[in-house]
């Protein structure tokens, strides 16, 4: 892979010398992360770290947890939170309606989110590169296959078509991640297949085939790190409604089942209970919120890295 | 098949019937043209749930969900496309900052969160307006088009129309809101690239008032992509519709979709679907016909 | 063509000091630096450089159409007695069009793709003409389709209602001339009007401007990387580099006896006829970067003249024919 730490922001009149070789340069690293811009952008860094605090937390919950988030405590039942009268601070969240603590939910809710957010965009991102180069790349009967498959599957409006899978399916944490790899492997190969059509065109490719390439070793080696930025922005821009998918469903019902906790279902729980006890809709969303606007953030700034020139000044 | 009955009880001789009549002893290809066939002569048999055709119990319910998403368009098309403008004129400055911040907000919150929030906060605390549903019995009109908001003016009552309105607000807020965040970020992005281009500036170097700069020159080229996701955005507001009409038991066809899935009553179920996907790809065939009308160099 | 200037007359326009600089991520950028340039009235002037030599950032300074990160730092911009760079935005507005006009290099972008051309015509006749907007729509159609005649529009009658796509590059080019002359301004300003051309198609609007220019009296200004255009229809040359000028004179005398080696070099690098079989000699290297100036003369590194001497800023110095240089190496 071909990671360059190149300044990539020249300056119109930089004179380097040898005019053609710059250009060259320039089109052949695509893949190159400006960490010196992505480090200056302050906002940016700061929502990468809360991503990285929820992955921690989601890998350690039994640490951070100051409670069993399944231990039920009918005595603490709709439990306020600390700030409010009746709350204390063993309980900073508050207890839903079986008395189990708030914030331990949320801790543990957190493995929920993380994982199927990570595992689809994963599985969905491997599926999208291979189909991408192989119509992009091999075109003819392999292109017009996948083509018109993705094509289909983009005109299902996807929670419908999510929500239909998992009736059918069943709920669950892995059919979870299943109906939603289904539908989100389209917009990683829609990207993947686009970047491979452009750069086929470039000489370096038709050079590695003259010297007698395997069309595989091509489509490894020369274009794959090609494309990598844009697939990278995309799916960490992905992640992001992938977690408020996978907590939809959840909220339907659809998610992980009770006991366990995800943020979704947490939202339902306390749906019941809107009228005594906000609290306990309330955090597991704000949860949500935060960990979503984060990867949005951080996803834009990780656009900015890529390719200063076309972020906004 | 068992599940779909229920509590009935059941003779194998009648789910036999039953499944032959469903066709469900015929192989999966048959039944699918089967139901394409009968389909396209409207009949989707008919929802164990209701003892109607599954059709009749669907469009009873269309005009409120239509009417949900119309009012969720127009709102967030009224407030997001100024904002956008204003953003991308005001490049840089606390308008287009809090804008940029708003749009990502909202589409960071998980929709059906924002709605249980609205409503706790303005029902069940401030008490200004109604939990939910459509409207208040005692205060019913007779439905000429199913939308309440015209019902309600036609038969003369201003205060059924209040309360409809009341009633409205929330879910609509709810439903406009993803819709409208991306939209502003659309306009904004697509109103900064216009003004980039040498056509603002030579209409500036002509001396043209501003107004006209920003409105006639740059608005109606940046329109042009924002009225295409605009409308491929409508046709997505139809999955957030489900989520949206079951908290605020707003009875449309959104809600009816949900408990039939819960319920598996699968006729329902695949007509809803169909219809779903129908309009959605009618949506996005919408948004290009809007593109080649509003665009004059691909127009024929 | 050559013709005398009217030198008893006041300058329409006299830039005197002019620096605009841009405030960029890498740095600030001396876009315009220090340049001082006198048009008087009836006069053609021609404005050459190469790209990043602050030609176009110039008038654009004029016109007050500098956007952030760009600013006129310091200097003074006089236009028919009236100083400009105190000018408020509504000010500005009211000369723009009417007074001065402008054209830009590429006329497919610089028109309004989704507006109709009689619209981009008949828009700055009622922001600027009162008389004609008062009299009405037909009156402003008349006038329009007068214009598009003017410039050699064919059918121009039933043209009105198309859309700029619909026109060829030359029409288009004479369409932006159309609307720029429209409200007959003092000054006609044309940002490279020949570089998005065919060769035939140039000769044909250089030869337009010449007789409006002629007809209305109007000055005008041609900025262009191309001596050709220059030659053939400049009274004066102002040469730039890097942000400032380094020779300006009677266009014949530019011409004919270049004395800074940078014209010397645009001149020698045009390919010609006549000498097929000679090797062609562009100037070697490229623009410096406008971040980090030393102080120096701009043009050190590509001259082939330099010495130690050149190693300070260089002032520009008045020749004995009403001409400037700026160059030590020159003597006056």
């Amino acid at each position: 892979m071909m990671v360059t730490d190149t300044d990539s922001s020249e300056n119109v009149f930089n004179n380097n010398g040898g005019g053609i070789n710059q250009v060259e340069e320039k089109t052949v690293s695509l893949f190159s992360i400006n960490i010196r811009n992505f480090l200056s952008n302050h906002l940016a860094v700061f929502a990468s770290i809360i991503v990285i605090s929820a992955i921690v937390v989601s890998i350690f919950s039994p640490w951070f947890a100051p409670h069993d988030p399944n231990k039920t405590n009918l005595f603490l039942r709709l439990q306020p939170p600390a700030w409010m009268a009746g709350g204390d601070w063993h309980h900073p969240l508050g207890a839903d309606h079986l008395g189990r603590d708030i914030l331990s939910r949320i801790i543990y809710g957190t493995r929920v989110s993380i994982t199927v957010g990570f595992s689809v965009i994963f599985i969905a991102t491997g599926i999208g590169i291979l189909t991408g180069l192989v119509a992009g790349y091999l075109k003819g009967k392999f292109d017009i296959v996948i083509s018109t498959v993705v094509d289909i599957l983009l005109g299902f409006p996807y929670l419908i078509f999510a929500i239909a899978l998992m009736a059918a399916m069943g709920p669950g944490f892995q059919n979870i991640i299943l109906a939603l790899v289904y539908k989100e492997w389209v917009i990683p190969c829609r990207v993947v297949r686009g970047e491979t059509l452009a750069i086929k065109e470039i000489e370096y490719v038709e050079a590695a085939q003259a010297v007698g390439a395997s069309r595989f070793h091509i489509m490894l080696r020369e274009i794959l790190p090609n494309i990598l930025s844009p697939v990278i922005v995309v799916a960490t821009t992905r992640m992001a409604t992938v977690i408020i998918l996978e907590s939809s469903l959840s909220f339907l019902g659809l998610g992980v089942q009770p006991p366990t906790a995800s943020w979704g279902n947490m939202v339902a729980d306390g749906r019941e209970f809107m009228l005594e006890a906000w609290w306990v809709s309330t955090f597991s969303g704000i949860a949500i919120l935060i960990l979503v606007l984060s990867m949005n953030v951080a996803s834009l700034g990780l656009r900015d890295a890529f390719d200063p020139r076309f972020s906004e000044s | 098949m068992q599940i779909m009955l229920g509590d009935q009880h059941v003779t194998p001789e009648m789910e036999q019937t039953l499944r032959k009549d469903m066709g469900l002893d015929l192989p999966i290809q048959e039944r699918f043209f089967r139901f394409l066939y009968n389909a396209s002569r409207g009949n989707f048999g008919r929802s164990f749930f209701h003892r109607r055709p599954v059709m009749e119990v669907i469009l009873e319910r269309l005009p409120a969900t239509i009417e949900l998403t119309l009012c969720a368009m127009l709102i967030a098309i009224i407030v997001s496309i100024p904002l956008g403008v204003l953003a991308a004129v005001r490049k840089g400055t606390i308008y287009d900052r809090s804008s940029v911040v708003t749009a990502m907000v909202g589409v960071s919150m998980p929709g059906f969160w924002f709605g249980i929030i609205l409503i706790i906060l303005f029902s069940i605390n401030l008490h200004w307006l109604p939990v939910s549903g459509r409207s208040t019995f005692s205060l019913s009109v007779p439905s000429v088009t199913g939308m309440l908001l015209i019902d309600t003016l036609l038969a003369g009552r201003v205060d059924s129309f209040i309360d409809a309105v009341k009633h409205l607000i929330l879910p609509t807020i709810t439903l406009g809101m993803a819709m409208g965040a991306t939209l502003m970020q659309v306009t904004r992005a697509s109103m900064m690239e216009v003004l980039k281009q040498d056509y603002i500036l030579f209409a500036e170097a002509k001396g043209l008032k501003r107004r006209r700069v920003t409105f006639l020159h740059a608005l109606k080229n940046a329109l042009i992509p924002t009225v295409t996701v605009a409308a491929i955005q409508t046709g997505q507001l139809l999955g957030g519709n489900m989520i949206i009409e079951t908290i605020f038991g707003w009875p449309g066809v959104g809600s009816l979709v949900v408990r039939a899935i819960f319920n598996r009553n699968y006729p329902l179920v695949q007509a809803a679907v169909l219809i779903y996907v129908i309009i959605y790809v009618l949506m996005n065939f919408i948004a290009d016909i809007l593109y080649t009308v509003l665009n004059p160099k691909v127009r024929i | 063509m050559e013709k005398e200037t009217s030198s008893s007359l006041p300058p329409l326009l006299k830039i005197e000091n002019l620096s605009t600089y841009f405030d960029t991520h890498s740095g600030l950028v001396k876009a315009v630096d220090g340049v001082d340039i006198k048009l008087y009235p009836g006069e053609c002037l021609g404005v050459v450089g190469e790209s990043g030599s602050g030609k176009s950032v110039t008038f654009l300074s004029v016109m007050g159409l500098i956007k952030k990160p760009g600013r006129i730092a310091s200097g003074s911009i006089q236009f028919d007695g009236r100083e400009l760079t105190i000018f408020n935005p509504r000010q500005y507005r009211s000369i723009r069009g009417k007074e001065i006009a402008m054209t830009l290099q590429d006329s497919l972008t610089a028109l309004n793709p989704s507006i109709k051309i009689i619209d981009q015509i008949s828009e700055v006749l009622k922001e600027h003409d009162r008389e004609i907007a008062a009299q009405g729509k037909t009156a402003i159609k008349n006038r329009a389709v007068e214009m598009m005649k003017l410039v050699g529009i064919p059918d121009a009658e039933n043209r009105l209602k198309d859309y700029p796509h619909q026109f060829s590059g030359g029409m288009r080019q004479r369409i932006m001339i159309a609307i720029a002359l429209a409200c007959k301004p003092k000054l006609l300003i044309a940002d490279e009007p020949t570089t998005a051309l065919d060769v035939t198609i140039q000769a044909q609007v250089l030869n337009l401007i010449a007789d409006i220019r002629k007809e209305l009296k109007m000055s005008v200004i041609i900025i262009t990387h191309n001596l050709g255009v220059v030659a053939e229809y400049a009274d004066r040359t102002v040469v730039m580099y890097a942000g400032q000028i380094v020779e300006s004179g009677f266009t014949r005398d530019v011409i004919l006896n270049p004395r800074h080696p940078y014209s010397q070099g645009l001149l020698k690098s045009i390919p010609r006829l006549s000498e097929l079989d000679k090797a062609i000699h562009p100037i070697p290297g490229q623009v410096s970067d406008l971040v980090n100036l030393p102080a120096q003369c701009r043009f050190f590194s590509r001259c082939s003249q330099r010495s130690d001497e050149c190693r300070k800023d260089i002032p520009i110095r008045k020749l004995t024919n009403h001409g400037e240089v700026r160059c030590i190496k020159v003597e006056a």
